[in-house]
């Protein structure tokens, strides 16, 4: 158990008891990682922060059922894609019923996705390219920097699973990438 | 690309190899031109993740985040507005709040009447009533809670009747405690407030919900499970629980039941019925509105 695990526990309980300098602590501790997973998933500002929200609402009000879990993290960045992977239903159904028929729902240019998104167009475009599951494997394993054990927790898979979604994913991104270079003028179809 | 090529390329890159094996593994990408390819196209897709910075959330954006978490969590003691319930609230409860107020005025008109026909104080006596009709009672705290959403709402009233029985103790004088007994509800927030809901000495969700499936109205048409016992429920936090599980659960429609005292927690009952699937049952405490139980699995 690591000192922050351990940290963790600590501020829960605190949390749990009443203490509400321990829901700053935590948010301290962990809301910038939260919302660099959302903003990855969701690829827009507004988006990220809505399921950033959502995250801790449903981590403190559940916070009691914490006490089974190995590490705070672990089941703080399980809820995190969970909550992006409601989201982006959401998102996905919103869009299928409200876009006009000669917009591509699917086309990330036809939203304001791009919007303040801290990521190079190129990459973003690439990464929006990948499945929701491939896109939180890698977001989790090359931008999260966490383990393939810590990932497989988080999404709640097999380590197995993890690697091949890792590996696929990376292949699609390097291909894509590759295809859409910067100077690249006309990107080749997306899909 | 086998998957224990692809484990291969995987481990060596996690540096989850030996050294033995991993210098065998780098010998084998080097003879071999697909692994190789399938190596540089993992190493470039990474080194190009690698520098992008994490995204930082702003200050403002910060002290949203914050601020708005406080609120729904109920951390601060600023007041929260009260929001509109939905329809399917209407349609449950305006009944019920139509029938407290017939009932109150038939049961002022048998109590009232008599005494204006014997001429006894009946100036008093229907003041008396009628403020115990239309007015509240408030706690402390709601009262304060309150102040600032009164000038929005229109008024600073909160409903009386037998889930909000702290009127009885508070009523203008002795003459109305005979009226606040009744079932009486304010008329302008009967459908939007909680303490229309009706409190629930003991709550067994199991048997609740067999007996609202086969009745809908079971609490209405057997008021039994309702207590005269003193409540004292904050009106404010019990609708910000509501709004904030309706915000949480958008694709499911949150229903408030009644109120009860769940493991010594102040709780609201609520019916959850989600867009596919079966509703159910679940009782939310009032402070943290935090799940204690549920019939769904």
């Amino acid at each position: 158990m690591t000192s922050r695990s351990t940290e963790d526990r600590e501020l829960i309980r605190r949390y749990l008891e009443g203490d509400v300098s321990a829901f700053d602590e935590l948010m301290h501790a962990h809301e910038n990682r939260v919302f660099a997973i959302c903003l990855r998933m969701m690829r827009d500002r507004d988006s990220a922060l809505d399921a950033t929200q959502d995250v801790f609402l449903t981590v403190f009000r559940k916070a009691d059922r914490y006490k089974e879990q190995a590490a705070f993290s672990t089941w703080l960045y399980r809820v995190a894609v969970n909550t992006c992977y409601d989201h982006l239903r959401r998102q996905k159904r919103q869009r299928t019923t409200s876009m006009p028929e000669h917009l591509d729902p699917s086309d990330p240019r036809g939203g304001d996705e791009f919007r303040a998104v801290e990521l190079r167009p190129d990459i973003e475009t690439a990464l929006a390219a990948l499945t929701p599951e491939f896109r939180s494997a890698v977001v989790l394993v090359d931008l999260d920097g966490m383990s393939l054990e810590g990932a497989a927790d988080t999404l709640e898979v097999p380590v197995g699973t993890v690697k091949s979604r890792v590996f696929r994913a990376r292949k699609q991104l390097a291909k894509d990438l590759g295809n859409f270079a910067p100077g690249s003028e006309h990107p080749t179809d997306e899909s | 690309m086998n998957e224990r090529n692809q484990n291969l390329i995987i481990d060596l890159i996690g540096g989850r190899l030996s050294p033995d094996d991993e210098r065998a593994a780098l010998n084998r990408i080097e003879e071999d031109s697909v692994l190789r390819a399938e190596y540089e196209a993992q190493m470039s897709a990474i080194s190009i993740l690698e520098a992008v910075a994490p995204p930082m959330m702003t200050a403002d954006e910060r002290a949203i985040l914050h601020a708005t978490l406080r609120r729904q969590l109920h951390l601060d003691d600023s007041p929260v507005p009260v929001i509109a319930a939905p329809s399917r609230w209407q349609r449950w409860w305006a009944p019920v709040g139509g029938l407290a107020v017939a009932a109150a005025v038939i049961v002022g008109a048998v109590v009232v009447l008599p005494n204006n026909l014997s001429g006894s104080d009946s100036d008093t006596s229907f003041a008396a009533a009628s403020a115990e009709i239309t007015t509240t009672a408030p706690t402390a705290s709601l009262t304060d809670d309150l102040a600032g959403v009164a000038a929005e709402e229109g008024t600073g009233e909160n409903s009386v009747g037998a889930a909000a029985p702290e009127a009885t103790e508070n009523a203008p004088d002795e003459e109305s405690s005979e009226y606040a007994e009744t079932q009486a509800v304010d008329t302008d927030e009967a459908t939007t407030s909680p303490s229309s809901l009706p409190y629930l000495v003991d709550v067994d969700l199991g048997l609740l919900e067999g007996d609202l499936s086969s009745d809908p109205d079971a609490l209405r048409s057997n008021p039994s499970p309702a207590s005269s016992k003193s409540v004292d429920f904050d009106a404010i936090r019990v609708d910000a629980c509501l709004n904030s599980l309706r915000v949480d659960s958008q694709t499911s429609e949150i229903i408030p039941i009644a109120l009860t005292t769940y493991e010594g927690t102040e709780s609201v009952v609520v019916s959850v019925a989600p867009s596919s699937g079966e509703s159910f049952l679940a009782v939310y405490s009032v402070a943290l509105c935090r799940e204690l139980a549920s019939t769904q699995g």
